[in-house]
């Protein structure tokens, strides 16, 4: 008995020395947690806690030159449930489905909707309300406690398909994981191009949430800083007349601009979409997108077409250049020019017999343009067609613009014949087309097409002997001007002289026509400026398959010069 | 008699007066935390949690003045009838949490296999103050005697509450019952390891019976990152909990885990997390030693006391005491898998509160009656 004693209390000791040292874990334990890794948890603390929510600023109009607006941002309304008591939110619905008339499979929806949402995910009941229709809700807001009613914005495009691709769309800026998903971006368009400045800068709202993630107070907020709007130089007058002009053509495109200053004043593309309904109807978008006229490029700056004849002035500048013919040289047109075993026809089977300069560009002769091109080096050429930026881009600002193409081959005599009438190596967009309309206009000065308002270029030579291009200025006020010449027929006797250059795109040759099938029909181009004296306005017009550029180009041209001196009599001196 | 109750009470105040006011501490600061953590609010919770302690105060007190002897009579009475109520549990009992644990009274509820563990102490003390020391029985009878019989009396409480099922009052159980084994043995060492390879034979039978969510912790407890929202929330959340106090913590009323419902079970089994989200290191700290003390004097009454029962009793108490507070606090801080035990106390819940009164009681009734010694024993 006396041994036994001592010997409990030793394992009593025991016991607390494995007490001591169990407990000593656990200090050692809360230490490391709470002092060494406080940092870390802290943080991870905060982020369970803590949630930044964007705010979204509102976006910028895109204004017209005289202000009205071609795409701004609508308020409507939507009757919301909200679902933080799911219970309430179940019952409202059910009481409110009774009282309203709504389809069986709304109803059906609309129960499972409220049914499934999370506390914070709350469920829209009514959608695109108006103000009158919100009236009209706000004694239901009463009945049903769960409801609230929520501003959305959608955004308008009031010119619908005559101003779609230079205005652009919205979307969800799907690529971005860290923008939120109502945050809407430009797609395309002036919307994209001046993203940044039309979105403004992004609020933040700091919040503290619970473990269900629903907001229980705010910490701090930053506002949003409004999007500026983007006043551009679009005439909404013009555009509209434009697109409604160009509507009767499958395809076509045409812009016009100032020649003082590079506003454009308007950019159609043919056929359009309406950017109202783009994004929000899927079946219209899937329409749009798989449209066989390819509705939603935007021909004006990504459409790449031969020029045809409308380049035969670059042509004679780069002749003259090269002294390979002055003002009086003459060639003779039989109807056609034969190169080896291969003949190349003048439009004009019977031909033009003894032409100069001047005459040929005005009847368009094409076996002049043959000599010139056989005569004149690849350098010659593509020099020249470069100073007038055929084959670069124009950089208006409008996103995916096309920069076209010259690639002129040594050696070729074909493709030198063929390109000298602006066929074969050498594509290009109708805005640059109607850019090197206004460098001609003008006399050979730079122009900078822009769409933005406030914009002011400076003046800048090419380098082109003024003699020249009044040599080329004269041929093309004939073309519009000369009895018999390609566009005398719609374009002479206007109230301000018109001078341009007509064109004819071959899209299969003459011998191997397949049918009248319109995929096959010649694309019909003509740039000109407006007056011819003192230019103030340039244009460039493309029908796809027009024919002709004299039969579907002219007439748009002279009535969109008729609309330019009705409307704006004083900026136009008389002549 | 009137005379010496008082008495006997002047006397407990005197001489446990450290062990008595720590356990008010560990009281006061589990009613501040059940207010803290009912949304500062007295009505519920923290009312009732102070209303149980001082009733419960008042039958430890009661407990600590009783006699000994009366313990070491009815120790296997107890533990039969305990023994009948958890088999009825699995009968009558109505299931909470998906487990059925709870036997109704009427009047309230209990959890039988709470006041089993003390029961199971006090059998396995009385067991081995009856067969005192006699050496000179033939080898397998000793082992019958010394080591058979006192596992089949922890053996039956845990097998069915194992199967109720509630993995950590089944652990609990376990260890109580050999702890109180190797306190009781002469040659602890060797007992020890022989238990141990017990343990390590049964493993793959305890695995084997165990439910899927038995499972799931165990496997989580080595991995709890890898499902930070599922089985392993729990003591990511705790350990967030515990990481943002730092050394002062957020401050009374100020923890944001446990307030903004990150923080599960912030109320019971994770209020360790709770109170050092607000109170920091140093209120952890202050737990710690605070039960750390309540171990020490439990310890110091078990060694004075002249009577085997007494010393066990005493003794696997203090270890029982120890355990949950280890096991909860382990828990708590991640280095043992999440059991449902609550730290007593300062959890929220009766039947927890009510065994370690009861057993804090008899402690102190041991205390009070060192010398007493008792027919059979020593």
């Amino acid at each position: 008995m006396p041994r036994r004693k001592p010997s409990f209390q030793n394992r009593i000791r025991t016991v607390a020395y494995i007490t001591i040292l169990l407990f000593g874990v656990l200090v050692g334990r809360l230490y490391y947690l709470q002092i060494i890794q406080h940092e870390h948890y802290t943080l991870l603390s905060n982020k369970n806690r803590i949630r930044v929510r964007p705010i979204i600023p509102g976006r910028g109009q895109i204004l017209a030159s005289d202000g009205t607006p071609l795409a701004f941002t609508k308020v409507k309304y939507r009757l919301m449930g909200d679902s933080s008591v799911k219970k309430n939110l179940i019952a409202d619905i059910k009481a409110f489905l009774s009282d309203v008339q709504y389809r069986n499979s709304m109803q059906a929806s609309l129960l499972e909707k409220a049914k499934k949402t999370s506390p914070i995910g709350n469920i829209v009941i009514k959608d695109e309300m108006t103000w009158d229709q919100v009236n009209s809700c706000l004694c239901l807001l009463n009945r049903y406690k769960s409801f609230y009613v929520e501003p959305c914005y959608y955004r308008a495009y009031p010119l619908k398909e005559a101003a779609c691709h230079v205005v652009g769309y919205l979307s969800s800026a799907s690529d971005s994981i860290t923008l939120p998903s109502e945050y809407k971006c430009g797609k395309t368009g002036i919307e994209q191009y001046f993203n940044t400045e039309l979105s403004g800068e992004f609020g933040m709202k700091k919040m503290e949430v619970n473990a269900f993630n629903a907001p229980l107070r705010d910490l701090c907020d930053y506002e949003a800083e409004g999007g500026k709007n983007i006043e551009t130089t679009i005439d909404v007058g013009l555009q509209n007349f434009v697109f409604d002009l160009l509507s009767e053509y499958k395809a076509a495109s045409c812009v016009v601009m100032n020649i003082r200053n590079g506003h454009i004043l308007a950019m159609v593309s043919v056929p359009g979409y309406d950017p109202n309904r783009l994004t929000s109807d899927k079946k219209y978008w899937r329409l749009m997108a798989g449209s066989p006229v390819n509705s939603l490029i935007n021909r004006s700056i990504a459409g790449l077409y031969p020029p045809g004849s409308t380049f035969k002035p670059i042509v004679a500048l780069a002749a003259l250049k090269a002294g390979v013919i002055d003002k009086n040289t003459k060639f003779f047109c039989p109807g056609h020019m034969q190169l080896g075993n291969r003949t190349f026809h003048c439009w004009k089977r019977r031909g033009h017999g003894y032409l100069n300069l001047e005459q040929a560009l005005a009847f368009s002769c094409d076996v002049f343009f043959y000599n010139l091109g056989l005569r004149l080096k690849p350098s010659d050429i593509t020099e020249m067609a470069e100073t007038f930026g055929i084959g670069i881009k124009t950089k208006v600002n409008v996103p995916y613009e096309q920069p076209g193409r010259l690639t002129l081959k040594q050696g070729i005599a074909a493709q030198k014949i063929l390109t000298a009438i602006g066929q074969g190596a050498i594509i290009s967009t109708p805005i640059r087309l109607c850019v090197m309309a206004a460098q001609l206009a003008n006399g050979g000065y730079a122009v900078y097409p822009t769409l933005e308002k406030n914009r002011t270029s400076s003046r800048q030579s090419l380098g082109i002997s003024s003699e020249h291009i009044n040599l080329v200025k004269r041929g093309m006020f004939l073309v519009c001007n000369m009895p018999g010449a390609s566009a005398y027929a719609q374009g002479h006797s206007i109230q301000y002289p018109m001078a341009g250059k007509t064109g004819t795109a071959q899209v299969v040759s003459l011998s191997n026509k397949r049918g009248h099938l319109w995929r096959y029909k010649d694309h019909g181009l003509f740039i000109a400026y407006v007056p011819a004296e003192q230019p103030e306005y340039a244009i460039a017009v493309v029908v796809e398959h027009g024919v002709s550029g004299a039969s579907s180009c002219v007439p748009v041209v002279r009535k969109v010069f008729d609309y330019i001196s009705r409307n704006e009599k004083p900026r136009l001196p008389k002549c | 008699m009137k005379n010496r109750d008082c008495l006997s009470v002047n006397l407990l105040f005197k001489t446990h007066a450290g062990l008595i006011l720590s356990v008010c501490v560990l009281a006061v600061l589990g009613t501040a935390y059940q207010y803290s953590t009912s949304g500062e609010s007295w009505i519920g919770r923290p009312l009732a949690h102070a209303l149980r302690f001082c009733g419960l105060f008042l039958l430890m007190i009661v407990i600590a003045n009783s006699s000994i002897k009366f313990w070491h009579a009815w120790a296997y009475h107890f533990y039969f009838i305990m023994l009948a109520l958890l088999a009825a549990v699995g009968l009558i009992g109505f299931i909470g949490m998906g487990a059925r644990r709870w036997i109704n009274l009427y009047i309230f509820t209990i959890q039988p296999s709470e006041i089993m563990k003390i029961v199971i102490i006090l059998a396995l003390a009385r067991y081995y103050s009856d067969i005192g020391t006699a050496m000179s029985i033939p080898s397998w009878n000793r082992l019958m005697k010394r080591c058979i019989v006192p596992l089949l009396i922890v053996f039956f409480p845990f097998l069915i509450v194992l199967k109720q099922p509630d993995l950590g009052s089944a652990v609990i159980i376990a260890c109580i019952g050999l702890f109180t084994v190797i306190i009781a043995e002469k040659r602890p060492v060797r007992i020890f390891l022989s238990l141990i390879s017990a343990t390590v034979i049964a493993l793959p039978f305890i695995w084997s019976i165990m439910h899927e969510y038995q499972k799931n912790r165990v496997i989580t407890f080595f991995n709890p990152e890898k499902h930070p929202f599922g089985s392993g929330y729990h003591i990511v959340q705790s350990k967030i909990a515990l990481g943002s106090g730092g050394f002062f913590g957020k401050g009374f009323l100020m923890g944001t885990q446990s307030k903004l419902s990150f923080l599960p079970e912030k109320h019971t089994d994770f209020i360790f997390a709770t109170i050092c989200e607000e109170l920091g290191f140093l209120g952890g700290i202050v737990i710690i030693l605070t039960y750390a003390f309540v171990i020490v004097c439990g310890l110091k009454i078990a060694k004075k006391s002249k009577s085997h029962f007494g010393m066990l009793s005493a003794g696997g108490i203090v270890i029982m005491f120890g355990l949950h507070a280890f096991i909860n606090i382990g828990m708590v801080i991640g280095i043992i898998p999440v059991v449902g035990i609550p730290l007593q106390l300062v959890s929220y819940g009766g039947s927890s509160m009510l065994t370690f009164m009861t057993a804090l009681g008899i402690v102190l009734c041991i205390g009070l009656n060192k010398r007493t010694h008792i027919k059979g024993s020593c």
